[in-house]
């Protein structure tokens, strides 16, 4: 995280402790506007902020993988083997690989709509009081929309004869992307233990 | 002390815990961390800045005791 929103809060502090001290200089003249500003704008400000930073946080795949539950899903983005797909677009930095399960979760949660947003808080709460299903599924079936989104209009998608053949279905979402036939391997949790895991680049020492 | 300072001192008091709450959980990359600061920090401000929005509007300044003046 920057300096700079931690040196505003500061900042913020020390204005508001000007109040909390000696709030009778707030209430006259030119001290009235100071604590207009530093009781209600700069907070106000700095809270938007904190919000920014806060959503930029709950991208990332640390995030994410956070919760115990979903440790062997950050996992499953080292396999190494191309076939499995969430593995192979972050290793080859496909997807931003520090926000990865944003990446191809767009509406999942916090990002979704209200309702996402409250079973996000469902989530939370089973993780810490309830009991976390042994199966963690998708609340509907993943939508080819996230794979179109950047696969769309590409040579590789284009010049494929499935996908010539197949391409209402697929953009209709009859046909998953990842049916069984096509491209079954995605995080493959169960198999972690049997598969070889990448260990990341390697730089190179001269 | 007067109602109007210690309205205007809590409310000073409550947006300092909301900013602290912040600077705490901005630290922490975590999902509770986030629920911490919209929640703790929410309330804190959102309280705070109510009560000073009542101070503005119904407090009277003169009951809270004014700045000394200096002498002629």
């Amino acid at each position: 995280m920057g300096i700079l929103p931690v040196a505003s809060i500061l900042v913020a502090i020390a204005l508001l402790f000007v109040g909390v001290a000696r709030p009778q200089v707030l209430t006259h003249g030119i001290g009235k506007l100071f604590g207009f500003v530093s009781i209600m704008v700069f907070p106000l400000f700095i809270v938007f902020m904190g919000t920014s930073t806060h959503i930029e946080h709950s991208k990332t795949v640390a995030y994410c993988t956070s919760c115990h539950a979903m440790e062997k899903y950050g996992k499953s983005l080292t396999i190494d083997d191309p076939r499995y797909l969430p593995a192979a677009h972050v290793q080859n930095s496909r997807v931003p690989r520090q926000t990865a399960c944003f990446a191809c979760h767009t509406t999942y949660t916090l990002y979704g709509d209200l309702h996402a947003k409250l079973k996000g808080l469902q989530h939370v709460w089973v993780a810490y009081l309830g009991t976390v299903p042994e199966q963690i599924k998708l609340y509907t079936p993943y939508n080819n929309r996230e794979c179109l989104h950047c696969h769309d209009g590409t040579r590789g998608f284009e010049d494929t004869s499935e996908h010539k053949k197949e391409r209402a279905r697929i953009q209709s979402n009859e046909l998953s992307c990842l049916s069984q036939s096509c491209h079954p391997n995605v995080h493959a949790v169960d198999e972690l233990a049997k598969l070889k895991l990448w260990s990341g680049p390697t730089e190179d020492k001269e | 002390m007067s109602r109007s300072s210690l309205l205007l001192r809590l409310a000073c008091a409550l947006v300092m815990v909301a900013l602290v709450v912040e600077l705490v959980t901005l630290f922490w990359s975590h999902p509770l961390s986030f629920i911490a600061f919209a929640t703790v920090g929410g309330a804190a401000l959102g309280i705070g800045l109510l009560l000073y929005l009542y101070w503005l509007v119904w407090g009277r300044p003169d009951e809270a005791a004014a700045p000394p003046r200096a002498k002629e």
